[in-house]
């Protein structure tokens, strides 16, 4: 191969490589973050069956408020009309600020699904994990939608996340456990909905990805 | 005493019975039973009331948001039915926790209910889809059912706020005494219309369509719809189908027959035998069964050379043959010499003739060598050549070219040539030397002086047989010359020469 043919050919191999990145469209973008954030909830509706199952009842009385999670602070529409009226990139930075305040305790979580008092612990181990994949996946995923859309400011909320551990005992580290996870699966219910808003918002002229 | 003692029963027993209908007491706890949001924008919750306590009791709902203290009182006591709270779009908050609790108070006093925590997204529960449309549809090739529906009324389906998703399920209704079919489920997806492909026909169907939002529960069936399927459906199919397997088996049958008939003719047609190698007289099957004997002794004919009838010349043979069996010269050629009668013949330049037949066998080097003595006379006009591919003598005719022929016939062309030339074809001639020709010496290959090439020799004194010869041919007489089955002698070679000693 000569020089001049081994540029043309590195020149094709890199348009291709360019065009094949942003070849996919907004649409199926948004179709595949939606199927991502679906399993999301699956998953931890899954997750917290499984905790249900072994639940000591005083756990109950000693569980946190929901308005205890920290991503509480967060202001985010609570029906249908509010939320159809956000705009786009609002939706998608909403959604990409709670998924993006999940990950420092998703890997709490993670490291203390092995040491739990439940005896379900090893299937909560091995989904704790695959949340945690999941989760990395779908912010990659949403990172390119943002690209996508194309919106000149990022705007995410800061959430952080300031617990260390669960607790001492092993009975606060199981209610911490159930508490962070129900606070979880709310949240990625939240990043589900917005998300297939926002998918048949830009598939107008394709009522079938509604 | 008797009497006392059923004074004070009666009297109990009135008492209680009075004390029944006429006490009253504070209502009994309500229940709440479940809470139910349709399409994630409203939700209704129903209760069951505890006992009455024999007054009329009216029953409160009251409800707290998750993060605030503020008691509000059910918004709506009547549009789901009776004992119930239905909570309209205003007053619907998802991702909300609801602390709601049902009071129930009559004269007597109040009962609370146990508190309950809802948030709408975990009680979303669809109503079922509607108007289901049941259509069959007669293709020719594949006939179906279409089942068609439409989403509940109720749900919002263009916005994204919720993506449904349905469920059919079909069975077929046995009238009979067969125990019921079990129902058959297809996920449906997000269509509105589903087929149902190749129902079984002259049975009735039973099919139903349920929805789902997102994560939430399924609805209800909706109610059933009926189909029947026509019995004839697949008649003209069957026949056609019928028709054609017993068309294909017939030809077949026709096929095959005709093939077994004619077997061969088809299968030369098809496959033209390759043409061999023969040797006349050479049978192969002996030489598979290996026994050479039998090989070599077929090869040799009680008639070879061939004896002439005729008796007007003298015709002398010199037959030459080598066997495996016989050689007693090492590989020389054995000459025989035969005298036999002459052939008859219309050429007058023949006199006797003779007929030198010489074998050698070609594998071995022609070292042999083999004198002859012609006759003089007039030259032979037959060649037998047999088995080696380097023409002889090369004689050529007026006209068309001489062609040695296989056994049975001579070498011979239609007209009369003076020259005529002679491919060796393999077969079994033999030479008729006129008998002027000297005969070649019996067993006496002494003189012979050269070898030239495979297949000539040089007789001392005598001109190498090659090149033109002048040989009359005459197809007739030639026919009656040769006679009788030549058996091939291995591989026989035949020249003549001419020796000048003649």
């Amino acid at each position: 191969m000569t020089q001049g043919s081994r540029l043309y050919f590195a020149v094709t191999v890199l348009m291709c490589a360019f065009v094949s990145i942003n070849g996919v469209g907004l649409n199926d973008l948004l179709e595949r973050a939606s199927q991502l954030s679906d399993k999301l909830h699956s998953l931890s509706t899954s997750l917290t069956n499984d905790l249900d199952s072994h639940f000591p009842p005083v756990g109950r009385v000693m569980m946190p408020r929901p308005s205890m999670c920290h991503t509480s602070s967060l202001q985010i529409p609570n029906d249908k009309d509010q939320a159809l009226k956000i705009p786009e990139d609002e939706l998608l930075s909403l959604a990409r600020s709670l998924l993006l305040a999940w990950s420092d305790p998703l890997a709490l979580l993670s490291s203390e699904a092995s040491s739990l008092a439940h005896p379900e612990r090893n299937t909560i181990d091995s989904k704790t994990k695959e949340l945690q994949d999941n989760i990395n996946s779908l912010g990659a995923g949403l990172e390119h939608v943002f690209q996508k859309m194309g919106s000149s400011s990022d705007n995410l909320s800061s959430l952080p996340f300031y617990t260390s551990s669960l607790g001492q005992d092993k009975t606060s580290r199981l209610v911490n456990f159930h508490f962070l996870l129900s606070c979880f699966r709310r949240d990625s219910h939240k990043i589900d909905s917005f998300l297939k808003v926002l998918r048949c918002r830009a598939a107008k002229k394709r009522p079938e990805m509604c | 005493m008797w009497r006392d003692a059923e004074q004070a029963l009666t009297l109990i027993w009135l008492l209680s019975w009075t004390a029944h209908g006429v006490c009253h007491s504070p209502p009994g706890r309500p229940r709440l039973t479940r809470c139910r949001s349709p399409e994630k924008e409203t939700f209704t919750c129903w209760w069951e009331p505890g006992s009455t306590g024999g007054l009329p009791t009216s029953y409160q709902l009251y409800y707290r948001k998750e993060s605030s203290l503020e008691v509000f009182e059910c918004p709506d006591y009547h549009k789901a039915g009776n004992n119930s709270c239905y909570f309209d779009k205003q007053h619907t908050s998802i991702w909300i926790l609801y602390n709601i609790t049902v009071v129930a108070s009559n004269a007597l006093g109040k009962a609370y209910s146990e508190s309950v925590e809802v948030d709408v997204m975990d009680i979303v529960q669809p109503h079922p889809p509607e108007n289901v449309n049941l259509t069959f549809m007669q293709t020719t090739n594949s006939p179906y059912f279409l089942v068609q529906w439409q989403p509940p009324h109720d749900a919002d389906t263009r916005s994204g706020w919720v993506t449904i998703k349905y469920e059919v399920r079909l069975k077929i209704e046995n009238s009979g005494d067969e125990e019921d079919s079990s129902w058959e489920s297809y996920s449906a997806g997000k269509q509105l219309e589903f087929s149902i492909y190749s129902p079984q026909p002259g049975a009735c169907y039973i099919v139903q369509v349920r929805c789902k939002l997102d994560h939430g529960l399924w609805s209800e069936w909706s109610p059933s719809s009926f189909i029947q399927i026509p019995d004839n459906m697949l008649d003209t199919q069957n026949a056609v189908m019928i028709i054609a397997i017993t068309l294909t088996v017939i030809i077949f049958l026709l096929t095959a027959g005709a093939l077994t008939v004619k077997m061969k003719p088809v299968k030369h047609f098809l496959l033209p035998p390759v043409p061999e190698p023969k040797i006349s007289g050479l049978n192969t099957q002996l030489l598979k069964s290996g026994k050479s004997e039998e090989i070599f002794s077929a090869l040799i004919t009680p008639g070879y050379p061939q004896i002439v009838q005729s008796s007007d010349r003298q015709v002398e043979y010199l037959v030459v043959s080598d066997y495996d069996e016989e050689m007693d010269f090492e590989g020389k050629a054995h000459l025989e010499y035969q005298k036999g009668e002459n052939h008859p013949t219309d050429n007058t330049q023949k006199g006797s003739q003779n007929s030198i037949k010489i074998s050698l066998n070609s594998s071995q080097d022609l070292n042999t060598t083999l004198s002859e003595n012609v006759h003089s006379g007039a030259v032979s006009n037959q060649l037998s050549v047999l088995g080696e591919p380097q023409q002889l003598l090369h004689l050529k005719c007026k006209g068309s070219p001489v062609k040695a022929q296989d056994r049975n016939t001579q070498m011979s062309s239609g007209s009369n040539c003076e020259h005529v030339s002679i491919n060796p074809a393999g077969l079994t001639e033999y030479v008729e030397v006129d008998e002027d020709q000297k005969p070649l010496v019996r067993e006496d290959y002494s003189m012979v002086s050269d070898v030239i090439s495979d297949n000539i020799l040089v007789l001392q004194d005598s001109i190498p047989v090659q090149g033109h010869k002048e040989v009359k041919c005459d197809k007739t007489s030639e026919a009656e010359e040769t006679g009788g089955v030549f058996e091939p002698l291995g591989y026989l070679e035949t020249l003549t020469t001419f020796s000048s000693e003649s």
